[in-house]
Order: structure tokens, then sequence, then C-alpha cells
């Protein structure tokens, strides 16, 4: 208010104008708020229609059945609700894709990232990210009708279903994201250091992995989580070539389910919303939010660090 | 004047000369010179006085360290014809990469009156070990393009497999592709006819989910970018957004399923009016709209982040509001990058199954075949079909689905993502080559 009193008397007052203009100013502010806000109702739905709905299914399912049990037979008649089941089914195949992208997203960043021409890298990262967009539907099916007949020519008794063929096709699904944020957190690495290495005779490889990839450590990691984060939520790859058995193993031949195959199983079938066999949906799909979302967090606060550069 | 002598003079490791025999004729003292050995008989150049004045010196010395087992010795022979017997300021007459080679060649060079020594002066033939590539330096090169070509590999690899899946249906898909298979609907049980409902389906969702995700998302992100301050309330959007963008989309359709479910609710208790209250074609698209919302929110912002403040700044001192600014300076310098991120999440939307399958995607619905309802097929509170949706069911849930067809379906589905997905890099690195700054 100050402000008003001190202007000069020679000058203007506020016209109309100005005043139309201060209201347009708020109301454009307020309209961008309540989009901004929308994104945050969003997450509070999210974690309320999660909670609401688990809490309902374990007023009926103690933890100790959801947690001190490995079978998990929701829809049958005896019913069990061994979570472990269907975690063993998303470690199994999200840990065969992990080893498959792991190294190869590595190396694959470590070439754009030091080796490559500035050219190479102008074409490959279009490209990938082009192929990013290949729909995970397709992926399922052809593991399922590709690579599971090639794999059971190599694997003795492999299952039509099993974890393996859809645990590599993921592996291949995620390999360009650990590679392209990986490569991130490899360029982001100073000058500085790869120089000082190279004044103290090191080659380029010996630089890359003994100084650049260490520093870029923790971006790395990052990528990592990350991938393994979208391995476990993926659904369409394992639903279509894992198969729709929840078993307790770490056999990759055999047909697994996973959490995110059985949220789509059940609401396939003719389950009627509000029983309980409908919530045990809401449950995995609890556990499965809590998971990623963790994965996430981490991640994301591993990459600020790098962003903001506070490491170096 | 006496006859020119030629006398040789080696070089001791501790710098002294050690006095050679004396010549008459230069390619006599020159051919004695084969008997040099530059390992056994180098130093650094001194400032000795000549032994003789009468008399041209060839001395003979060898200028770098002995050669180490890891180099590779190279001879390289330098003349330098000095005034005077001063020392070495000589000029570089001719390298030779050995030492006949030097001897012939300084030989050759005296015959033809190129070198002209005369009384008092020097001639000096140094040895000189040049930077030759040690058997562990080779070793370290050769590491170094093996695993340069291995990560070459491993790049290629990025698109390598996905491009041979691409390959793979598009051979076995190729015979399904005809004007009727896009414009038949699914007969018989599905295992004949062609795509047209689901791909109508397909577009519809996309459609109508874009029309929602893409005002509030960048709006969103123009709040997040040019109005909000630093607070508890922004930090928390913020996390909101990245959170958003992380949580697997099975997850985003159990949200779906929840608000199917409570919208019921209201509906029944309270009669109140709500959108929808089944699986339907509009609560599909809302979980679409859900899923793409961050990643929306996230471009604009690096969009609009990428303008210079200065732009703004400029903007605002000739008096412009901030709304004028971005509306006139702001969006229309960064519509390149929103426009990108828009159309990367109509092919992602396009593209996934999981979502839809929970909210409102059927294996079938009954579609005409003629007239307008082929064209609107489904009204917003009918379930539909979808191209990711009918891939999944009739690789899964139908038999006897001719194989063709799948990979035809699978071809479609595929060429309309990547397609989509090339229109948008194309069109990015279109409008960033006319970029201003």
């Amino acid at each position: 208010m100050s402000i008003h009193t001190a202007i000069p008397a020679h000058l203007p007052a506020r016209t109309a104008l100005h005043e139309r203009r201060r209201l347009t100013e708020r109301l454009v502010g307020a309209v961008l708020f309540a989009c901004a806000i929308v994104s945050l109702i969003t997450t509070v739905g999210i974690i309320l229609v999660l909670i609401v709905e688990t809490a309902g299914f374990f007023q009926e399912v103690s933890l100790r059945d959801f947690f001190g049990d490995t079978q998990w037979t929701p829809l049958f008649a005896k019913k069990h609700f061994g979570i472990w089941a269907l975690v063993a089914g998303t470690a199994l195949t999200s840990a065969i894709a992990v080893f498959t992208a792991v190294p190869l997203g590595l190396l694959a960043a470590a070439y754009l990232s030091e080796f490559a021409e500035e050219r190479v890298r102008r074409v490959l990262k279009p490209i990938m990210e082009i192929l990013a967009g290949i729909p995970t539907v397709v992926y399922g099916y052809f593991a399922l009708t590709f690579v599971t007949p090639l794999l059971q020519k190599v694997v003795p008794g492999l299952a039509g279903f099993n974890a393996l063929s859809p645990g590599l096709v993921m592996g291949i699904m995620i390999f360009p994201t650990i590679a392209s944020l990986s490569e991130d957190a490899l360029y982001a690495v100073p000058t500085s250091l790869r120089e000082a290495a190279y004044a103290l005779g090191a080659t380029r490889l010996a630089t890359t992995f003994r100084v650049v990839i260490p520093s870029a450590f923790s971006g790395i990691v990052a990528a990592i989580i990350l991938g393994v984060s979208r391995a476990v939520g993926e659904t369409m790859i394992v639903t279509i070539a894992a198969g729709q058995q929840p078993r307790f193993t770490f056999d990759p031949r055999v047909p697994v389910e996973t959490m995110t195959a059985y949220i789509v199983q059940v609401s396939l079938g003719d389950t009627p919303t509000g029983t309980l066999e409908f919530r045990t949906i809401f449950a995995v799909g609890m556990m499965l939010f809590v998971f990623t979302l963790a994965l996430n967090m981490v991640a994301h606060r591993l990459r600020q660090h790098i962003l903001k550069g506070s490491l170096w | 004047m006496a006859e020119l002598r030629y006398c040789l003079a080696w070089k001791r490791p501790d710098g002294s000369f050690q006095p050679g025999e004396t010549f008459a004729s230069f390619a006599e003292a020159a051919t004695a010179l084969s008997a040099w050995q530059p390992q056994s008989h180098s130093g650094a150049l001194s400032t000795q006085e000549p032994c003789c004045t009468d008399q041209v010196e060839i001395w003979c010395s060898c200028q770098d360290e002995p050669a180490t087992v890891l180099s590779r010795p190279r001879y390289s022979f330098v003349v330098y014809g000095t005034v005077a017997g001063g020392g070495g300021d000589g000029s570089e007459a001719a390298p030779w990469w050995g030492l006949q080679e030097a001897i012939t060649g300084l030989v050759e060079l005296e015959r033809s009156g190129q070198l002209a020594l005369r009384h008092g002066q020097r001639l000096r033939l140094c040895h000189r070990e040049v930077f030759a590539t040690s058997a562990g330096q080779k070793r370290k090169a050769r590491a170094e393009n093996i695993a340069k070509t291995v990560f070459m590999a491993m790049a290629l690899m990025l698109v390598a497999p996905v491009l041979a899946i691409l390959v793979y249906l598009l051979v076995k898909g190729w015979p399904a592709l005809s004007l009727s298979f896009f414009l038949e609907n699914p007969r018989e049980r599905m295992t004949a006819g062609g795509i047209w409902a689901p791909l109508v389906g397909t577009f519809f969702l996309v459609f109508i989910s874009l029309l929602l995700a893409a005002p509030v998302g960048i709006l969103a992100g123009v709040y997040l970018n040019e109005y909000a301050r630093d607070n508890w309330l922004t930090r928390i959007i913020n996390l909101a957004v990245v959170n958003l963008a992380g949580v697997p989309s099975i997850v985003h359709a159990l949200f779906g399923v929840g608000v199917i479910m409570f919208f019921a609710e209201l509906r029944r208790n309270y009669g109140i009016w709500v959108p929808f209250e089944d699986r339907c074609l509009l609560a599909a698209s809302c979980t679409l709209a859900v899923m793409t919302l961050p990643v929306i929110i996230t471009s604009t912002r690096e969009a609009l982040a990428s303008v210079p403040m200065s732009f703004r700044e400029a903007c605002w001192n000739m008096g412009a509001t901030r709304w004028q600014t971005i509306r006139t300076i702001v969006l229309p310098n960064s519509i390149s990058g929103i426009l990108t991120g828009v159309i990367l999440q109509v092919s992602r939307a396009a593209g996934e199954t999981a979502p839809i399958l929970l909210t409102g995607a059927v294996f079938s619905v009954p579609v005409p075949d003629h007239g307008w309802r082929a064209f609107v097929p489904y009204g917003l509170h009918d379930r539909c079909m979808a191209l990711s949706m009918h891939l999944y069911t009739i690789s899964t849930q139908v038999v006897n689905v001719p194989e063709h067809v799948e990979y035809g379906t699978a071809v479609v589905l595929i060429g309309l993502v990547l397609a989509v997905n090339s229109a948008s890099i194309a069109l990015r690195v279109y409008l960033r080559s006319r970029k201003k700054w």
C-alpha cells in the first residue's frame, strides 16, 4: 500500500486498463494453479483408493496370512493369501530383465558418452527415443510367439509359459532406459576429471572404468533403480508370456505369476466388485505402489544430486 | 692450405670424447662410422675444445637415453654442420632411419658438394630415439580398440533387437495388410475380418484422453515454471508429479477402477451426477489422461525452462504483464518442446493396454459395418475395443486366430505408434534447427 502513496502526483493514476489487466493476471494465475493442483489431487486419490481398499482387504485377511504364507489362491475354494508367491514371480522376471539390461546398458552408455563421435550420438539418441514407444503388448506377443519357442530348443524343460522369456524381452525393453539414464550420468562427469586421468597417462579405457564410471556411480545406480522399477511395474509382457500360476519359486523355466499379471487376471475375470476376491487386487496394487514409489524416490534423490552437481 | 683431413670422435657416456682415427677422405671416414654403436657411446653434447683445428671432425653422439626394454629403438641421424666447432646449432640436413642409410646419405651429400665442410668445422651425427609404440602401449591400444568395438556393438544392441523384432513382425504380418484389413470389423469370433472397430476405439481413447490431459498438463507446466514460488505447496506438487510419472500404469488403472466404484456409490446412494459409473470409454480415457498428465507437465516445464530469462525480462521491461509475456513470448518460443512432449504421449496412450483393460476396453463390441454408426461406434458411456487390447485378446484369449491376423494387428499397432513418435521427433529436430537463440 505504501507503494501507491509513493507514486508522484504527476504520474497518471491507475486506469481502467490497469485494473482489467490486474484482474486477468489474477484469474489466469488461479486457473493455472487449479491445473497444477490436479496432479496433486490425483496422487492423493491414488493413495486414498489404495489405502481404503487395502484396509478393507486386511479387515478380512490378517497380515500374518498375507506375509506369512507362500501360496496365493484367492480365487479358489481353499483360499490362501501368501503374497510372496506373487512377489517371487515379480522378483524373478525383474531380476532376469535387470541382469540382461544392466551390463548391456552400462557398456552402451560408456560408448555413447566416452567413445562415440557426436554424430553417432545424434543419430542413436532419437532412434532410441522412437523405439522406446513400442507398446509392451507387442513385446509380450513377441516373447510368447517367438522367444519362447526359440528358447525351448536350447533350454531343456522350458514350459510354454515361463519366467525366462518375458524376463529377457523385458530386459530388451528396459535396456534403452538404463543406457540413456546412465549416459546422462556419465556425460555429467566434469571433463577436468577425465583430463586429469589422461595427464597421468591413463588410456581412454582406464579413464572410463577407473575414473568416469566411479564418479558417476550414483547416477548409474539411479538408472538401474529406475530400470528395476519399470520392470517391476511392467504388466503386459509378463501377463502374456509368464503364465498365470502363482508359485513361490526361482526356477525360470516354469510358469509364474507376477503381481501385475494377477491384477489383470482378476479384472478380466467375472469377479464382482466389492468382494474380497476383487479387493485382493488393491492389496497387491498397494504392494506394487509402495515398492515402485520407494525405488523411484531413491532414484529421484540420486539424480537430483547429480543435476545439482553437489557430488563435486 | 693443408689438405682436409677427417677425424672421428666418439662421445662417451660420461660426456668426454674419445678421439678416433683420422681419415684422408670423407667417404673413408664415413665408412668407418659403421662401427659406431649408439648405445655404448652416448651422452650430452659438450662444449669441449676441438681436438684439432685443421681437421673436419665428425662427432657421433647419442642424444637420448639408451633404449629401454619397452621402447623399440629407432635411429634418426641428423647432421649439424656447425661453424667453428661451436656445438649443436646447425641445420638439420636430413634424418635417416638407420646407420647405413645415414652413412650412404652423408657420402652422397658430400659428393654433391652440399655438405661443403671446411677446416675447423664439425659434423655431428647424432642418434635420437623417436617416439615409438612399445609392446605395452600396443597392447593397451589393442585393448582400447577391442573395447571400443564391443561398446559400439552394445550401442547397436540398443536398436538392433528392437529393429529385428520390427522386421520379424513386419515380414510375418505383411500378408494380412490390405485396405480391407483396416476397414473391416473382426468377424467369426475374430478369426477373420479386419481391425476397424479396435482402430476406431484406440483413436477415440487417445483423442479424448489428450483433450483432457494436454490443456491441464500444459497449463500446470506453465504454472510450475512461471508462476510458482518455491514454497512447500510447490514442492509437494513437484513431488506428486514425479511420483505420478513413476507409478506403473497398472496402478493408474487401479485408481481408475477405484474412481469408478466411488462414482457408482455416489450415484447409487446420493443420486449425485457423476461423469461415469461403470467401465466405459470415458473412464478409460480419463485413466489414460491421468497416466499421461505428469509426463506432459514435465516436458512442458523443460520446454519453458529452455527459453532464456532475458526474453522474459525484455518483455517485462516493455510493460507487459506476466501473462502477456507468457502468451506472446514464452509459449511461442517453447511450443516445439511442448508439442513434442504431447505427441510422444499420444503414442504412449495408444500403446498402453493395462489401464484401459481395467477401466473400459473389452474383448469385443458389436460394431455396425455400414452407415455413420460405423464411424462413431462408441458413445462416451459404452465399452469399447482398442487396438492394443485387441492384440492381447487375439493372442491369448481366442483360439484359432490365423497367425497373419495377429501379426498384422501387431504391425498396425507398432506402425501407428512409431509413426507418431517419428513425427514428434522430426518436428522437434525441425523446430530446433529454426531456433533463434
